[in-house]
């Protein structure tokens, strides 16, 4: 007993110089890729950190040249650890550029660090608009979307191609649905929609039971969620019977690949719209895929996470090639300058505000190859997070909010 | 010198030190780390003088937190009125769970403070108008005063040392005063200390509110470090972690608690860099230390040195090991 | 008048899983003082092992027991290897119980990933049936008949068997009971056991509809909490009851207030809280 107190003292002088012991400091360049890899959200986190593996692979011999290193930082999918993460990366690692992150929040949150820091921050998947926008930051740019870019597209479509006037729109609770709602609605409204009701669930409601039991009538359901509270929804919604009144259209996240299989059949037919879609016969598109494959195995799906994560590395690291180093303003000048002629996803560059402007496509799930995927049945081209409105009048305008824009078409709003 | 002041002087010379000699994220992980041991203190009150176990000191961090968010981002309002007025909201919050909480038994303090707890985190994560919900209130900064801007890194650990190491101090007090006496009677024999006329329901009561104002201190700092409010702090893992790091720390004493958060961040620190099982070290760490260690690091530190020293007879000391 | 049905037969359906879920941890409570804040593991444990099975043999049955015996399991070792050795010290008993959920839980993340998961149900089972007043999920209308198999089954053994007796002395005098000569020790790993085994069936059969991912323990926990909390911790008709109203004002609160929804979750715990701390069918003190 006595010799166990002697080795808890040691074993705790160790840990201390342990965890003060630095990295390596030398000269090469470093990126550091911070993504939710543990906690609820990290089949994202896992997806991004497979892209930008591959994209690591691809380009062997490039980072090589830049004597380019890479490492991985877990978010947890909190923001206080994602401030901790960025801080131990630019004080203690010396990164000079970071990818991700990949949530709403913790984007915020990365964000609020690197206005303080400078850092230059490609961000991947996170799609608060704010962050290209009112709140944007010269060092912060993105290679993902904003929740409203892939829905003024789809607005538009629900109201001209499937002639639908009313709309029940059920989602949760937070600004990632409101901001997809808001540019539905834009978009629903100024081609001819009536108008739409919303109905608001907290984050994290398993039964649907009574919102389903008290749904008013329309042509149709927009559901704006995903993870378990959308699969339970989708279910829930077939459960009932509801399908047979009102087809299900979904939000951006509701058909994402993971839970299909969980949806299973009833699935297929399903619409939403993305700026990515499994289902790409491009040659891009197609390559990605098969190297995806390839280096993860085939029963791994890319999906826009994975993609975006590549693709944000890819553009880090051109970057780093236009400025020939790591100096910032070099670097940070190249980023926004960034034009990816041959994404996977589709062609995209940067707006000035720094988001991808980019193709937006009406999915479809459909069975391919004996998997359900979503396979783009049209596809808007060159669509801005602005959509189809001037950015200045835009950033005039109320931000999307629970109630914001109103539910009716017929509001001096839309004219 | 007599020891205690020894161990204060070496604790205040190794503050000062550590901006002097360590780079920047060595400051800023020992910021986290003395908000976090001003929120373990909070629970060691509670748990080492009343045997209470409280899963919701974090919340009063959090509730703190968020009224400085709301109020200070979202209404502007001045630095000076924002953090008074964050600590009263906190004392408030503090008075109602503690009404509520005053009268049941240990477990089931401990369920309770677990429910409410849980209770005013889903409300940040629901009452989106007011909260913002999962993203949070960002932008929360403090003010530059003349020229000092309150913002880096160093001069915030400067502001954060002395408030932590204050407080740590009056807690000291109080753990020697009557009162602390009094919380330790109750703690041991309940019965006896009313029937000798003690007010036992008022002084749970107080040192619950006390804790509580701790945990809001903790709380004005936390959310100025991090620059955003999100629900994330106010949730069980955040709640599970203090406790795990007063546990293994040592929630008896007095400085168990700071120890135990210094050991489980430079633990995590240095995990996370092989594995990303964080959440699986910290219940090892909590299974461990109840199992082998539960009077927690700071007692096998205590026993060691007295082996080194000569034994001395100490009127401070008692056999719950209350001195630092 | 339809919705008012509507609510309430969902209302009925989420007691009847509240109680499943909640059974076992009144009774482990009432009878150990061992309030298992691991129960919200288990639920998962027996979730995603019940799952696993069902789809490895296809057979709902099987896939329930596998649930329960694998959160069973759990549970024994627990007890066995770590809870005996803090016996008697509630609180550390407490804590230790926190840290095998938390250990549960993170590697259950890591064998199955952050994905949620959902039962996989037959088709006969998820399709609506006729009942007179409207159409309802079949499988929910079984979930409601199983927790009231549940409860009299529970309820026949406390009050007819010898062990429920044993159960019932030993939840009121601990001490006594064991002059009486009964196996106090034996007697709190069985119930344990059993208590644990409801955790991992609640598990199973909650996936129907609540599919299984990271932090729904934390949930389940928390709502198994406050039933026990209405009902009064170590009464199974106070966690009948609890479950009731818990559901009900669950379902009706979702239904026209969804905004507020969880905190008339929560508002029944709170008002016994301030009213009646034991519970209604707890014992003072």
């Amino acid at each position: 007993m006595k010799h166990a107190k002697t080795l808890i003292i040691s074993g705790m002088s160790a840990l201390a110089v342990g965890s003060a012991a630095h990295l390596q400091a030398d000269d090469g360049l470093r990126v550091g890729v911070i993504g939710p890899t543990t906690g609820v959200f990290s089949f994202f986190g896992e997806q991004q950190r497979m892209g930008v593996e591959l994209a690591m692979e691809e380009l062997a011999d490039r980072l090589e040249a830049l004597d380019l290193e890479v490492r991985f930082y877990d978010s947890q999918g909190d923001a206080e650890t994602t401030v901790d993460r960025l801080r131990a990366m630019e004080s203690r690692d010396d990164v000079d550029l970071v990818v991700g992150p990949v949530l709403g929040g913790t984007g915020l949150a990365g964000l609020e660090w690197a206005k303080g820091s400078g850092m230059p921050m490609v961000i991947s998947y996170s799609a608060p608009e704010d962050i290209t926008m009112r709140d944007r930051a010269e060092n912060v740019v993105r290679a993902g979307w904003t929740g409203a870019q892939p829905m003024f597209a789809f607005g538009q479509y629900v109201a001209e191609e499937l002639g639908h006037q009313r709309i029940i729109a059920v989602g949760q609770d937070y600004s990632f649905p409101y901001n997809q709602l808001g540019g539905f609605l834009k978009g629903f409204c100024a081609a001819g929609g009536e108008s739409v009701e919303r109905i608001w669930h907290p984050t994290g409601t398993s039964d649907y039971s009574s919102i389903l039991a008290t749904l008013p009538d329309g042509d149709a359901v927009l559901y704006n969620g995903a993870g378990s509270d959308g699969l339970a929804f989708f279910q829930q919604y077939h459960d009932f019977g509801i399908d047979a009144r009102m087809p299900l259209l979904g939000g951006s996240n509701f058909f994402a690949v993971g839970d299909l299989p969980e949806m299973g059949e009833e699935a297929i037919g399903g619409l939403s719209a993305l700026q990515y879609a499994e289902g790409l016969e491009t040659d891009e598109f197609v390559a990605f895929r098969d190297a995806f494959w390839d280096m993860h195995g085939d029963d791994v799906m890319p999906l826009a996470p994975a993609e975006h994560g590549y693709v944000a590395f890819k553009m880090a690291v051109n970057a780093f090639e236009s400025a020939n180093g790591g100096d910032r303003d070099a670097l940070i000048a190249a980023l926004r300058e960034t034009e990816m002629p041959d994404a996977p996803r589709g062609p995209f560059y940067l707006d000035e505000y720094g988001n991808p402007v980019q193709n937006i496509y009406i999915n479809e799930v459909q069975e391919v190859d004996g998997r359900l995927v979503n396979v783009p049945i049209k596809t808007y081209e060159e669509v801005s997070q602005f959509g189809p409105f001037d950015p200045e009048e835009y950033l005039a305008g109320e931000p999307d909010s629970r109630d914001f824009p109103p539910g009716d078409c017929s509001d001096p709003y839309y004219d | 010198m007599k020891r205690d002041h020894l161990i204060i002087l070496g604790i205040v010379a190794a503050l000062v030190a550590w901006p002097l000699l360590m780079g920047n994220y060595a400051v800023s992980q020992a910021n986290r780390a003395m908000i976090y041991a001003l929120a373990a203190l909070s629970f060691s009150l509670l748990a080492g003088r009343l045997g209470w176990f409280s899963l919701c000191q974090t919340t009063f961090a959090g509730i703190s937190g968020y009224t400085i968010a709301i109020l200070g981002v979202r209404y502007g309002l001045p630095f000076p009125l924002v953090v008074t007025l964050a600590l009263l909201f906190t004392a408030v919050s503090a008075v109602i769970f503690g009404l509520l909480t005053v009268r049941s038994r240990q477990v089931s303090f401990l369920m309770l403070t677990l429910a409410l707890g849980q209770m005013v985190w889903a409300l940040s994560f629901q009452w989106v108008d007011v909260t913002g919900g999962y993203n949070g209130i960002a932008g929360v900064r403090m003010p530059a005063y003349g020229g000092l801007n309150l913002n880096d890194t160093r001069v915030f650990y400067i502001l954060v040392a002395t408030v932590t190491v204050a407080i740590f101090l009056a807690v000291w007090r109080l753990y020697r005063s009557p009162f602390g006496l009094l919380l330790l009677g109750i703690q041991e024999n309940e019965q006896r200390m009313r029937a000798l006329g003690h007010p036992v329901y008022l002084a749970r009561f107080t040192a619950f509110v006390l804790a509580g104002m701790i945990g809001g201190v903790a709380g004005v700092f936390l959310v100025y470090d991090m620059g955003i409010m999100s629900p994330s702090p106010l949730g069980l893992g955040h709640a599970v972690w203090v406790l795990t790091a007063a546990v293994l720390g040592g929630y008896r004493t007095l400085l168990g608690p700071a120890l135990g958060v210094a050991v489980l961040i430079a633990l995590e620190t240095l995990v996370s860099q092989y594995t990303d099982r964080h959440m699986m070290v910290i219940g090892l760490v909590l299974l461990l230390s109840i199992l082998l260690m539960p009077r927690g690091l700071a007692e096998v530190f205590e026993q060691y040195f007295k082996r080194k020293s000569k034994p001395q007879a100490s009127v401070t000391t008692t056999t719950r090991g209350e001195e630092p | 008048m339809n919705t008012f049905y509507f609510l309430t037969l969902n209302g009925l359906t989420m007691a009847a899983l509240l109680f499943i879920m909640a059974s076992g941890l009144t009774l482990a409570f009432g009878l150990m003082r061992v309030v298992n804040l691991a129960h919200g593991a288990f639920y998962l444990l027996g979730g995603y092992i019940g799952v696993q099975v069902i789809r490895d043999t296809g057979s709902l049955t099987l896939g329930i027991l596998a649930g329960g015996l694998a959160a069973l399991a759990g549970g024994l070792l627990m007890e066995r290897f770590l809870l005996q050795r803090v016996r008697g010290m509630d609180l550390s008993e407490a804590l230790l119980t926190i840290a095998v959920g938390l250990i549960i839980a993170d590697a259950l993340l890591v064998v199955y990933g952050g994905q949620p998961v959902s039962l996989p149900l037959p088709r006969e089972l998820r399709a609506p049936v006729d009942l007179g007043v409207m159409m309802y999920p079949y499988f929910r209308v079984l979930i409601m008949i199983f927790a009231v198999l549940l409860g009299i089954a529970l309820w026949l053994v406390m009050t007819y068997t010898r062990i429920g007796a044993a159960i019932r002395a030993g939840v009121d005098d601990r001490e006594t009971a064991m002059a009486q000569g009964i196996n106090v020790p034996l007697l709190f790993g069985g119930v344990f056991a059993v208590a644990s085994f409801l955790a991992g069936i609640a598990g199973v059969v909650g996936t129907s509809y609540m599919s299984l991912t990271q932090g729904l323990d934390v949930r389940v926990l928390m709502l198994s909490l406050v039933v026990i909390i209405i009902g009064g911790m170590g009464s199974l008709k106070g966690a009948a009851v609890g479950a009731l109203i818990t559901g009900m004002v669950s379902s009706f609160a979702t239904g026209y207030l969804p905004q507020f929804a969880l905190f008339f979750l929560f508002l029944p715990m709170t008002l016994i809280l301030v009213f009646r701390p034991q519970g209604l069918f707890g014992r003072t003190a």
